[in-house]
């Protein structure tokens, strides 16, 4: 039996199915509440997933995963909240198509677009990952640094913020790793005389500070705002087939340019929204009625971002790099139960792949089910108050941090990165680039070692192998471009200025 | 100085005395003997860029015009007394000394009362939550999870 069906097969297992149809449900609730995101949810659910077998974590994670990042277009359409950032564009167009008497149709847009571009993008993932991983097993270690440094970089220059802050929040994460136990040597180092320290900063305490902690923070600065809600009707809320007829180039091509960008290390749904909804935009009979309610807007963001969820999985799979945030914490996942993500990953544990591909795109199908049908509940529980929502979500925060080694150090660890991660985000320093250099950077430190070591300490194979010399001017163009095209602007905007002052 | 400009200058203040840290630490490392490379030169130079790019994001936040970028007020107050209250809740934690459910629920009845200014209608809600969440979490975690909190029952 060819093991995609296999793996279908597996996941009608009844409490597989549960445990699928809980995730997404606590994504999608998680990801509905404003300031709360399905990052957060995964990386509470982390210790939990100790006590459970590596397939039913790794669904469960994808699940939330699925539900996170759909559920904050409830809140985008019925509240001009994103619920994640993802769903910032959502509101646009949402927000303005509920506000004018049509919620259902708003939501049920949003709701299909997403289900649709999720289930695009797992067509891509079924037959993408594996040639992608066959491809990464040519890799060597050089080809492993400059493709890490690449996506450093590039993860950094589409990052909120300004590249340098980008590149100083990943070299930071990169640096935040380090502490513990040399890899190639089994030596100490950098502990400060920190006998904790020995072991190194485990990843749990500073992905739940970072993410959960800072953001409770931040969150605690907002206490008693409240957005304009609009009531949840669902009147409207299921698409017709002359509907889907209608949006089928816009999906499929929003879809796809979601996959693309998720595919592309460390870029989160964000980016892809923004780009299919500026594409769809660019290429609209309407380009006026946008961001005043348009369709085309609403389905073009959604499918997008969801898209993005699929995509970031290949790189996760094909070569233990994380495509999105949320991916780093799966990757995490895995190695906790002892599993190395990478090109090998199809052949020692397929089961588990295939497993993983499959989970999703019955998680996107019960993502669509759960909000077409339960949305008017979930507009309820949104209006929770963040007065009792943020301190329950600290005593989990605590216990999961906790929980990984029954040690009190692990918790002031996270409270530690939590006041960090509060910091940088005051600061407009992107979060995601930090967690992806703590992940990436054991990987590029071995590998460069392994490398020099079988070189004598020859440092050119990383500009003289081809995949690694292509990896690294990407990253070079990817520190000149942007820079070089915003100085371009500046001085465009700076002559036409000069010319209206000419011309008064 | 707005205050952006003075977190991000603090915060760039702040990795740079990390990154001192890092370098100086790295100086005492012995080099590689089986590798050429040796335990301290790669978080040296990662310290090392890092040092450099947040000298150039001082630069620049310095020299940046923020005019009519000034955030607006927040509830401030509310936000220290919060986390306020979850730094006292992790000092008691650590000392082990009182029942995770019972500490728990004195945590969450006072920080969401206080948050809440102890409104007398939604007082019933608070007590519920606080002890549903409270007694809830620690069965949960010491009897099914196995997890080390303090107990007393």
């Amino acid at each position: 039996m060819l093991p995609e069906l296999s793996a279908f097969i597996t996941l009608f297992d009844p409490w597989v199915l549960c445990l699928i149809l809980m995730g997404v449900t606590s994504g999608v609730v998680v990801g509905a509440i404003p300031g709360l995101t399905g990052a957060m949810l995964i990386s509470l659910m982390l210790p939990v997933t100790f006590f459970m077998q590596p397939y039913d974590a790794i669904v469960l994670l994808v699940s939330m995963y699925v539900g996170g990042t759909s559920g904050g277009l409830v809140t985008a359409t019925l509240l001009r909240m994103p619920g994640s950032p993802s769903n910032i564009l959502t509101t646009f167009d949402g927000y303005p198509l509920a506000k004018s008497g049509r919620p259902g149709r708003a939501l049920g847009l949003g709701i299909t677009a997403s289900c649709v571009g999720g289930l695009i993008a797992a067509v891509v993932l079924f037959t993408v990952t594996k040639p992608l991983s066959i491809l990464a097993t040519l890799f060597g270690p050089f080809e492993y640094f400059s493709l890490v440094i690449m996506a450093m970089v590039l993860i950094a220059s589409v990052s909120q913020g300004s590249l340098v802050k980008g590149l100083i929040a990943g070299f930071l994460g990169m640096l935040i790793s380090m502490p513990g136990v040399d890899p190639s040597t089994g030596m100490t180092r950098l502990t400060f005389d920190v006998w904790r320290l020995d072991g190194g900063l485990k990843l749990l305490p500073v992905l739940v500070g970072v993410f959960a902690v800072g953001q409770i923070i931040s969150d605690s600065l907002r206490f008693g705002e409240r957005g304009q809600v609009t009531e949840a009707k669902t009147e409207g809320i299921l698409m017709s087939f002359s509907d889907l007829k209608k949006s089928a180039g816009n999906m499929l091509r929003s879809s796809l340019i979601g996959t693309w960008v998720g595919i592309l290390p460390g870029i989160g749904a964000s980016i892809g929204s923004i780009l299919a909804y500026t594409t769809q935009k660019n290429l609209s009979k309407e380009p006026e009625k946008f961001g005043h309610g348009s369709e085309e807007g609403i389905i073009a963001s959604e499918a997008a971002n969801n898209a993005t969820v699929g995509g970031a999985l290949i790189p996760l799979i094909a070569m233990g790099i994380p495509g999105s945030v949320v991916d780093a914490i799966l990757i995490a996942a895995l190695m906790m139960h002892s599993i190395s993500p990478g090109p090998t990953l199809f052949v020692t544990n397929g089961d588990l792949v295939y497993g993983m591909m499959a989970a999703y795109v019955v998680a996107t199908i019960a993502m669509w089910v759960i909000l077409t049908f339960s949305v008017r509940w979930i507009a309820r529980i949104m209006t929770l108050p963040m007065t009792f929502l943020l301190p329950v979500v600290v005593v989990f925060c605590m216990l999961g941090a906790f929980a990984l080694s029954n040690v009190m150090f692990d918790v002031w660890v996270m409270l530690g990165f939590g006041i960090l991660g509060f910091l940088m985000d005051r600061g407009k320093f992107p979060l995601g680039p930090f967690v992806i250099g703590f992940i990436l950077a054991p990987i590029a430190e071995s590998k460069l070692r392994t490398g020099l070591m079988m070189t004598a300490g020859d440092p050119s194979p990383v500009l003289t192998r081809p995949f690694s010399a292509a990896f690294i001017v990407v990253a070079i163009l990817l520190l000149i471009v942007p820079p070089l095209l915003a100085w371009r602007r500046a001085r465009k905007s700076v002559e036409l200025g000069d010319f209206d002052a000419g011309g008064d | 100085m707005n205050a952006l400009k003075r977190t991000e200058i603090g915060v760039c203040g702040l990795i740079i005395v990390f990154c001192l840290a890092i370098i100086w630490e790295t100086r005492s490392l012995p080099p590689g003997h089986f590798e050429p490379l040796g335990s301290g030169p790669f978080p040296m130079a990662i310290a090392g860029l890092v040092f450099v790019l947040c000298i150039a994001a001082i630069v620049i936040a310095v020299f940046r015009d923020d005019t009519g970028r000034e955030a607006p007020d927040r509830a401030t107050r509310s936000a220290f007394f919060f986390v306020a209250m979850v730094l006292i809740y992790a000092a008691v934690f650590s000392f082990r000394a009182v029942d995770f459910g019972i500490l728990t629920t004195f945590f969450l009845f006072f920080t969401i009362g206080g948050l809440e200014r102890f409104q007398r209608k939604l007082l019933p809600w608070i007590v519920v939550v606080s002890l549903v969440v409270g007694m809830g979490t620690s069965l949960v975690f010491t009897r099914f999870l196995y997890v080390d909190l303090p107990t007393w029952f």
